[in-house]
């Protein structure tokens, strides 16, 4: 340093502006009293609380977390409940066996009061006639054959279980189980019944059933037999009049060949009305009893079902934590954009402060 | 040709242990960079004051690992003064004020500052701003890096522009 630099640096020294002793003293004041009297006291500012915002977000999260825990748990019960609900709203409703008795009775022609016999042979009461439980409103009365089938869907542990429940549902409701047929074989298995499930409990027996496995399909449709059971109740009724005819003109008969003939008349009547009769035994039995068809199968996978262990505990932990960083993620992502947003906003904003204070000493 | 001029005597930061004594220890040095900056005596006073109010306000926020708290209470004053700039700009034409000791041209040292203190006023205000945190400041070119938020040799370099205009100004 040349004594040239020196002078400058003295000079500049010396030259320094220096404050008035009495602003200097104000100021002194001022510090010591730290500032306090300088300004009016503010409001004072609220401080921002940074973890508000952390713990609004856990407890979105973790309210996230319980429904989709809950909605995984109660995925498999909703959807057996919803195939039943469904499947009961679309079933066709079976009529009831004494409104069907008493409907039968109403329509049933007036027995002769002679003929105790007839009587006794008269055809049952038409089955199922008001479909009150469908709510079709029709207003004459009908005779239908049901038909249900239903697939249900169970783990290999739970088949044979399945399969059980099945029967014990039949025995429940007085179902007659036509066929069965039992196979299963490794992890896989499979079970088809034909039921005969009385028409009156056909709603109760298909809600039992339903809820024994996971119901993948359930089909419900109805057959009218009305005509054919008309025609055959008309057979043996004109098979009975002639008979009683029959009976009548043998009577009578004066000679013993006539009366031979007629006997071999009448034994062609009773054929008639044997037949005419099974047929219409057998149109009731279709419309008595519904046929159900349930169809069993196993997934071969094994059921995850039991005592809740240590090892599902670990899995489930392992799971909402999973469950806990997809929400995270999900979160981040939908803010980042405005955190970016945000960020360069303050940069910005602290760039252009910068630059504005810069262009006053321009 | 280096820089070859050196700075005033640092403030002691090591006594600088309470406000207080940053404020007794930085107090002339402030208003003078300040002064020098704003060109006015009055304003002068109240950006200064209102420098260390600040710094006072926002002492908790002073972090010694960012630099001194001799650069710091600088860059709050700096600010202040800037601020004080633009609202004179919006409001009104700035007059600089006469300086106070009327100059008797008689003495040789008189006349030799008087000159460099005309030089100084002649200087773009970039230049004097970086005389005045030099020089009456009394800042390292490290503690003026932080201030006008440059690197040190940037800030070494326009400290030697700077000086090498003031010394054009006085020949």
């Amino acid at each position: 340093m040349n004594d040239t630099e020196q002078q400058l640096r003295d000079d500049l020294r010396a030259t320094a502006p220096q404050p008035r002793p009495e602003f200097a003293a104000r100021l002194e004041r001022r510090v010591e009293a730290g500032f306090k009297p300088a300004k009016p006291a503010r409001a004072p500012r609220r401080r921002i609380n940074l973890w508000a915002p952390s713990i609004a977000l856990a407890c979105t999260a973790l309210i996230a977390v319980v429904i989709a825990v809950a909605g995984s748990t109660t995925s498999s019960d909703d959807l057996v409940g919803g195939s039943s609900g469904g499947g009961d709203s679309a079933l066709l409703s079976t009529g009831d066996d004494d409104s069907a008795s008493s409907g039968g009775s109403a329509e049933a022609p007036p027995a002769p009061p002679a003929a105790a016999e007839d009587q006794a042979d008269r055809p049952r009461a038409l089955a199922l006639t008001p479909d009150s439980n469908s709510g079709r409103g029709r207003g004459d009365d009908r005779v239908v054959e049901r038909r249900t089938a239903l697939d249900l869907e169970t783990n290999a542990d739970d088949f044979s279980e399945a399969t059980d429940d099945v029967l014990r549902v039949a025995d429940d409701n007085d179902v007659i189980v036509q066929r069965s047929n039992v196979s299963q074989e490794g992890g896989k298995g499979f079970a088809r019944y034909d039921l005969r499930v009385p028409a009156s409990r056909l709603d109760d027996t298909l809600a039992a059933l339903s809820r024994i496995a996971h119901v993948t399909s359930r089909t419900a449709s109805s057959e009218d037999i009305t005509r054919a059971y008309v025609s055959a109740t008309d057979r043996l009724d004109d098979a009975r009049s002639e008979r009683r005819a029959l009976l009548k003109a043998l009577e009578k008969a004066d000679t013993d060949v006539e009366a031979e003939a007629i006997r071999g008349q009448i034994r062609l009547a009773r054929a008639r009305i044997a037949l005419a009769q099974r047929d219409v035994d057998a149109l009731q039995r279709r419309a008595d009893r519904a046929r159900v068809t349930v169809t069993v199968r196993s997934t071969g996978k094994k059921s995850e079902g039991g005592a809740w262990t240590p090892g599902d505990a670990l899995h489930d932990s392992v799971r909402i934590l999973e469950v806990a960083a997809g929400v995270a993620v999900v979160t981040a992502a939908a803010l980042s954009p405005f955190a970016l947003l945000a960020f360069f906003t303050v940069l910005g904003g602290r760039t252009v402060r910068r630059r504005r204070r810069e262009a006053a000493l321009g | 040709m280096g820089i070859t001029l050196a700075a005033t005597a640092p403030a002691t930061e090591a006594a600088a242990a309470t406000f207080a004594d940053l404020y007794r220890a930085t107090f002339a040095d402030v208003y003078a960079y300040v002064a020098t900056i704003v060109t006015d005596r009055s304003a002068a006073e109240d950006v200064t004051a209102q420098a260390y109010e600040r710094a006072y306000r926002k002492r908790r926020s002073f972090d010694a690992r960012r630099g001194s708290e001799r650069a710091w209470i600088f860059g709050i004053a700096r600010n202040a003064a800037l601020d004080e700039l633009r609202r004179r700009s919006r409001s009104a034409t700035l007059v600089a004020e006469p300086p106070d000791d009327v100059l008797v041209a008689h003495d040789e040292v008189a006349v030799r500052r008087a000159t460099v203190r005309a030089a100084l006023d002649q200087l773009a205000p970039r230049d004097r701003e970086l005389i005045a945190l030099k020089f009456h400041g009394g800042l390292s070119n490290a503690e003026l890096a932080k201030v006008l938020g440059m690197s040190e040799s940037n800030a070494g370099t326009r400290v030697h522009r700077a000086v090498t205009k003031l010394r054009e100004a006085c020949a």
